[in-house]
């Protein structure tokens, strides 16, 4: 899987946001605020990943938090993304 | 044709294919050398002809079919603001109405009334001018500065100056006119949507950079306005007081 749409990623007034980069920017208006492990699993999907490198890497980057926790959380944020058409899902990872 | 202009305080080469764009730039032309240059491709106007189609898909309204000499005027504007973003200067969509040295720029969604209010104040409170009616240059230095441009919207209200950037107002249609300063946060979005966004991740990092500054530094307000000349009056109390 990977992000429809390219995005950038900057941290403005203690809150990071992503706003819809590149040529198709225009079919994502708004913009995405994010926590920090929101913002690593956006930067992770700029380019082609499987739903375990996503998981292994996210919990590699947060040793101390509980996998299944982290799981649902990955699981939330990528049907959210999915919702909002950001998310190319080739693999069916989502299903 | 080749001519320079002078924009934002930089000398701006421009080579197009069409004459439109000098006739349109033709109250900022200089004999000076250029400090930064554009030149424009075929490719250029047909991408601007694409992006036409696409935000009008996007909209869902009907694509006008604009003709290759003003989408070379698109093209060219788009190119600057690239490369102006460099000098830290950026464009961004809003009128901005001065009094005296200080400026401030409105902004909203298009059709939200931005034209009429500025309009209400050049009847209402002397000594108002505009400085660009829709696509300023802001320079964000140790203070923030905004600059008159060629691309002023279809009224073409625009005056080639720079002024002081005191503030900025998020205009909205209300029965009744109040205006009240907001957190830079609540109006994060309004600001991402309304300055110009580069295809490039890069550029377009350095122009959200930018806009963390404006927003980090400046009074930012939300107005609510009718179409009466109180609209105006309530507004400049406001900002000039504030």
């Amino acid at each position: 899987m990977r992000l429809a749409i390219e995005m950038a990623v900057i941290e403005i007034e203690d809150e990071i946001t992503a706003v819809a980069a590149g040529k198709d920017r225009a079919k994502f208006h708004g913009m995405l605020r994010l926590n920090e492990s929101a913002a690593d699993i956006i930067r992770l999907l700029a380019e082609d990943i499987t739903l375990k490198e996503l998981f292994d890497a996210i919990c590699e980057k947060y040793p101390d938090s509980d996998r299944e926790e982290v799981g649902n959380m990955l699981g939330n944020f990528l049907n959210r993304l999915n919702k909002e058409g950001l998310l190319i899902d080739d693999d069916d990872d989502l299903v | 044709m080749d001519f320079i202009i002078r924009l934002a305080d930089t000398n701006i080469g421009i080579n197009s294919i069409y004459d439109e764009i000098h006739d349109l730039c033709r109250e900022y032309l200089t004999d000076s050398e250029a400090d930064i240059s554009v030149s424009i491709s075929q490719e250029d106007i047909a991408r601007e002809h694409d992006y036409n189609l696409y935000e009008a898909e996007l909209e869902g309204i009907p694509a006008f079919d604009y003709a290759d000499p003003y989408l070379e005027t698109l093209a060219v504007y788009r190119k600057i603001a690239v490369q102006l973003l460099d000098r830290d200067i950026f464009l961004m969509h809003g009128a901005v109405i001065a009094v005296g040295e200080k400026a401030w720029l409105f902004t909203a969604p298009s059709g939200t009334g931005k034209t009429t209010h500025i309009n209400l104040w050049l009847e209402n409170i002397q000594g108002s001018f505009v400085v660009n009616g829709d696509k300023p240059l802001i320079h964000a230095g140790d203070e923030f500065t905004v600059y008159g441009t060629p691309w002023a919207g279809k009224e073409g209200m625009q005056k080639n100056t720079s002024a002081k950037l005191c503030g900025i107002v998020i205009l909205e249609r209300g029965a009744e006119n109040s205006i009240k300063q907001v957190p830079f946060k609540e109006v994060l979005p309004v600001l991402i949507q309304q300055c110009y966004r580069p295809e490039d991740t890069v550029q377009l990092v350095k122009a959200l950079e930018l806009i963390r500054k404006l927003g980090s530094s400046l009074p930012l307000y939300r107005l609510e306005c009718n179409m009466l000349p109180d609209a105006a009056l309530t507004a400049y109390n406001a900002l000039n007081g504030g």
